[in-house]
């Protein structure tokens, strides 16, 4: 029993490590046909992760849960209906189940890892991946897009249309002239208007020319008009000589 | 698994010395027998129904009984009664055995007796003992009843009601050979009378062992799971079937199944047996609804439609 059991549990690790194989050849090739849908539509390209990804854990949980002696009877005949009857009763004690478990482990050795891989379709797989690969790298190469759906959503931003920049930077709208005032309505905070000005803008900067920086020594400066003003308490002047009356007089009233 | 094969195959080669055809109705009557079980067998007249029992008793070397049913058996005349015998001057009571105290009684027209004798003939069956009076007698062991039906003749029958019927294993339909058949049926009993001698291929004991085996045989779990909805199928039915089959009837499935494998020289079951044996496994219990008889359905095309339906 001991002897069939081990041949159960080979059974087991070879089919995963066959299923494990196949499902991570068909995920990237899965993965790979997306990103290369996506660059050409012009959306970023990793979310093709989200498709593989998902195609490894339910083809993998699918596989994985399989009864993996009912797929070696699918691919061997002579195990028909014997395989799953042992391994399904492999604790029972008997001579019959016995020679059940002795015939199964003794025709387990015609049976070939070869029947589980189909080669034919192995080799189209991998090709496969091979031509997406050489596609995706064309595609990015000659940043080629056949469709530009971002760009008919925001279609201001990328209006690059008179617009200077530098490598890669796309330069938005820049007034290299002095006077930059504008409208008036801008350069106002609150009612005080802003007296700007700024220097036009270089890209490039060189820095050897700009040398070491200089250091800075700043002054504190308290603003005068959050200077503290001595607050002064309210006294009523009364004369002395009728400060004992009116003593008096508020004595009584709160006598009622 | 090859000898017991071997000695399968040589019992029914050795009953077709005496059954021309009938393979089928000898293997499902060796079924019952492996386990344990009781047979009921329909079939006209003349189709070699209880020879097919007698000449199988003979190669196991069992002891056999025959019982004509008619209306005025009285159970005691099943059972056997208690008789006065005189013994040296002093007369006392002594059991005297009936026909059922033998290893396979055939019940001729189980449906010619009345109920009461039914019953009796059924309890023996269920319980392989005998009460008469306050005695109880077992049985000798392997015990098997075998009974037979006529289709037709039907008027002044008492027809076994369900839940006795149900304690029959199997109904074994029993067929009309076809025409080779028949000629060699002629050319075999129309001639000169023989001597067909049989070998005795088995004894009570190798019998005992081989219904021990029965049930060693093991089945996998999707082909048990697969009886069982069989059975249940036959309650949920309910736009053919009125009366599905009891939880005696997947019992009997499984058991009778693991005796064809044995027959068959498996050491497992297929579910080739249950495809086979379950149509005489379930016919006799269950019971048509109205549509389906006005449809012209039977039992089989019942059982047929069920076995299409649970793959």
């Amino acid at each position: 029993m001991n002897q069939f059991s081990s041949v159960v549990k080979e059974i087991n690790r070879t089919l995963n490590e066959i299923t494990l194989f196949e499902n991570l050849v068909n995920t990237t090739l899965v993965f790979l046909v997306f990103y290369l849908l996506l660059s050409i539509v012009d959306i970023n390209p990793m979310y093709s992760l989200i498709p593989s990804l998902l195609y490894l854990v339910v083809y993998s949980y699918m596989s994985f849960a399989s009864y993996k002696p009912l797929v070696v009877e699918s691919k061997y005949a002579p195990l028909r209906e014997k395989l799953r009857t042992a391994a399904d009763n492999m604790g029972m004690e008997n001579p019959i189940a016995d020679e059940l478990r002795y015939e199964v482990t003794n025709e387990m050795k015609n049976v070939g890892l070869s029947l589980f891989i189909n080669p034919r379709t192995l080799s189209y797989k991998i090709f496969g991946v091979l031509a997406v690969s050489f596609l995706i790298i064309f595609v990015t190469t000659a940043n080629l897009k056949l469709l530009d759906f971002a760009k008919q959503k925001v279609p201001d931003i990328f209006d690059t249309k008179g617009l200077k920049g530098v490598g890669n930077f796309v330069a938005t709208q820049l007034n290299t002239s002095d006077d930059i005032y504008g409208k008036e309505d801008v350069a106002k905070l609150g009612d005080q208007e802003l007296n700007i000005r700024i220097k036009p803008v270089d890209f490039k900067v060189n820095v050897r020319e700009e040398g070491d920086s200089q250091r800075q020594d700043f002054e504190t400066l308290f603003p005068k008009e959050l200077a503290v003003k001595e607050t002064v308490a309210y006294e009523e002047n009364i004369p002395q000589e009728q400060q004992e009356l009116v003593k008096n007089y508020f004595k009584k009233l709160a006598e009622g | 698994m090859k000898n017991y094969k071997a000695i399968f195959d040589e019992l029914i080669k050795e009953t077709g010395k005496v059954i021309v055809g009938q393979e089928q109705v000898v293997e499902q009557i060796l079924v019952a027998i492996l386990c344990d079980g009781n047979a009921l067998l329909e079939g006209y007249p003349g189709l070699a129904k209880t020879l097919t029992v007698r000449t199988l008793s003979q190669l196991m070397d069992l002891k056999f009984s025959r019982i004509q049913n008619t209306p005025d058996l009285m159970p005691s005349d099943i059972t056997g009664t208690y008789i006065i015998e005189e013994v040296s001057g002093k007369r006392q009571f002594k059991f005297q055995p009936g026909p059922i105290f033998a290893n396979v009684v055939l019940a001729e027209e189980i449906n010619r007796a009345t109920p009461k004798t039914q019953s009796a003939l059924l309890e023996a069956m269920q319980e392989k003992q005998v009460t008469v009076g306050t005695n109880t007698f077992k049985l000798d062991l392997p015990f098997f009843v075998l009974a037979t039906q006529n289709p037709i003749e039907q008027e002044g029958t008492y027809p076994l009601p369900e839940a006795q019927a149900d304690r029959f294993l199997l109904k074994i339909k029993v067929g009309y050979p076809n025409y080779e058949q028949e000629l060699q049926i002629v050319d075999m009993y129309a001639a000169e009378a023989k001597d067909r001698k049989l070998k005795v291929m088995l004894n009570k004991n190798h019998l005992l062992t081989l219904q021990g085996f029965t049930r060693q045989v093991p089945i996998a779990n999707d082909i048990k799971q697969r009886a069982v909805k069989i059975v249940l199928a036959t309650r949920a039915n309910k736009d053919i079937i009125q009366y599905g089959a009891s939880p005696r009837a997947s019992i009997g499935m499984i058991l009778a199944s693991k005796a064809r494998a044995l027959i068959q020289g498996r050491n497992h079951v297929s579910n080739e047996d249950i495809n086979t044996l379950a149509y005489a496994i379930l016919r006799h219990r269950i019971i048509l609804n109205f549509e389906a008889e006005r449809k012209g359905m039977t039992t089989d095309d019942a059982i047929k439609a069920i076995l299409d339906k649970v793959k």
